[in-house]
């Protein structure tokens, strides 16, 4: 048989490579798999039948989707997860009190990850929990950035950036105030509001700000 | 190295049901997994030692969990779907304005699947993100049950599952006539006790896709006040998910520095 990768070598890796296509694609063929992860045919397919199988997958027709297995074991790792479980509480007070979306961040290598997002229906933007970006891209990834070396260029306030009483205030038609944390266990993560300019008051910063400091107090002690 | 070899039949099976054991929401011990998944404690060692360095499991001291990978493609996944994207808004906003836990479901065969719960109560609730229950135990199954009595006995429209049970045989004529009338069903203290619920399905009465709640302790949860707004915003989520509604989001650049 001549199908050979050379890399990557563990199994792990290769499920991670099934399943990133479908980080902006609702549903994908195995002919759609196939080309975007290089995978031969049959070997994706075979890969495809064991996750239909234990519900990591789900197949509609010729569709593939994420299944309803990873939404459970996603809800269930939520629980889990110590920075996550802090914030959710003052993520819903913020969005309570301010209206503005909310949204929760961290800092892994050079990337941005959302955890979570709370926003109603008079601001929302689309942004959601599980994505990734460059951090260097989103405001918030350079409010995490910023925080880990202490200082980013890009803070200058010549770009519409600018870092005041440690927020970091940016973006253009939808402004974000970012507030970063040290998470403990060597993490940072970030809470921003989100809105329109005149939405952002200097009274939802001033909460975002004491909501921050309050989650490092906890997350380090 | 050939990928049919390494990707056998066994493993995908052993990873998922090892991470199926934190279905408690435990930490558990190496032991305890061994034991648990009756792997060799060399082979569940190995397994986990992979399993965090893609972190679909994180290790503290001697323990583990679920770790940030599995967070993530669980968020995407959601994501996905139509139902969970459209009601996410109103879910924070019945949330906010209600201060109580917020459900979102789908009926499966007798049972509601819980695609979505905000909020945290003063009370421990059974309901968790892709759990099931009961459906003619909770308010939520019977608003779902009330409204999907039509496809449940016209299988033919292909929106049911074979399994699913006619509703008359788990609700009564007068409690499903009732519910349909007020589009709205409660439930006091059935599936938990101390605590109440109010929930409207998501449709427009040929269709149910779905239904959402708000469920509070029983003395401060008031059955005839909450009606309405839980009747809007399952209304919200309906027009959401009608084609017509294609409202753009404020911004596509948000989040994002440059709109590249």
């Amino acid at each position: 048989m001549s199908e050979v990768l050379p890399t990557p070598s563990s199994v792990m890796d290769r499920l991670g490579l099934l399943l990133e296509p479908f980080r902006d694609a609702d549903g994908l063929t195995l002919t759609e798999l196939c080309r975007r992860t290089g995978f031969p045919r049959s070997s994706a397919h075979r890969m495809l039948l064991q996750l239909v199988r234990v519900g990591w997958m789900r197949r509609s027709g010729t569709t593939y989707h994420l299944g309803p297995k990873i939404v459970e074991l996603g809800a269930l790792a939520q629980a889990h997860d110590r920075i996550h479980s802090a914030a959710l509480r003052s993520m819903y007070d913020l969005h309570r009190e301010t209206g503005l979306a909310v949204h929760l961040t961290v800092l892994d290598d050079d990337q941005v990850v959302y955890l979570e997002k709370v926003s109603g229906a008079q601001f929302t933007d689309s942004t959601w929990a599980g994505q990734r970006h460059l951090a260097e891209d989103t405001v918030a990834g350079l409010a995490l950035l910023a925080r880990r070396d202490g200082t980013h260029p890009a803070l200058t306030g010549s770009n519409g950036h600018s870092l005041v009483g440690g927020v970091v205030h940016g973006g253009e038609c939808f402004r974000h105030a970012v507030a970063a944390f040290a998470a403990g266990d060597g993490e940072i993560a970030a809470l921003s509001l989100a809105g329109p300019v005149e939405a952002i008051s200097e009274d939802a910063v001033r909460r975002l700000r004491r909501a921050a400091d309050h989650l490092e107090t906890t997350l380090t002690a | 190295m050939a990928l049919d070899d390494e990707f056998s039949n066994a493993f995908i099976a052993r990873v998922a049901g090892l991470l199926d054991e934190f279905h408690t929401g435990d930490r558990l011990t190496l032991s305890e997994l061994s034991t648990r998944t009756g792997l060799p404690r060399s082979s569940t060692h190995r397994l986990l030692t992979q399993l965090v360095e893609h972190g679909w499991v994180s290790k503290r001291g001697k323990t583990y969990a679920l770790g940030r990978t599995p967070l993530e493609w669980g968020a995407l996944a959601r994501n996905h779907d139509r139902l969970h994207r459209a009601a996410h808004p109103v879910l924070h906003d019945l949330h906010s304005t209600t201060g109580l836990v917020v459900h979102l479901a789908v009926l499966e065969g007798g049972d509601v699947r819980y695609v979505d719960k905000i909020g945290r109560g003063p009370l421990v609730l059974p309901s968790r993100i892709g759990g099931r229950q009961p459906a003619h135990r909770t308010a939520l199954g019977k608003a779902l049950l009330a409204h999907t009595r039509l496809h449940a006995s016209l299988p033919a429209t292909g929106c049911t599952y074979p399994s699913a049970p006619r509703a008359e045989h788990l609700l009564s004529r007068n409690e499903i006539a009732h519910i349909r009338e007020r589009r709205v069903a409660h439930e006091r203290e059935e599936s938990v006790p101390g605590v109440a619920c109010v929930a409207a399905p998501i449709g427009n009465g040929q269709t149910c896709v779905g239904a959402l709640s708000v469920t509070g302790p029983v003395d401060i949860v008031d059955t005839v006040g909450l009606a309405t707004p839980v009747r809007l915003a399952a209304r919200a989520v309906w027009r959401a998910l009608s084609p017509s509604d294609s409202r753009p989001h404020l911004s596509r650049s948000v989040g994002q520095r440059t709109s590249a």
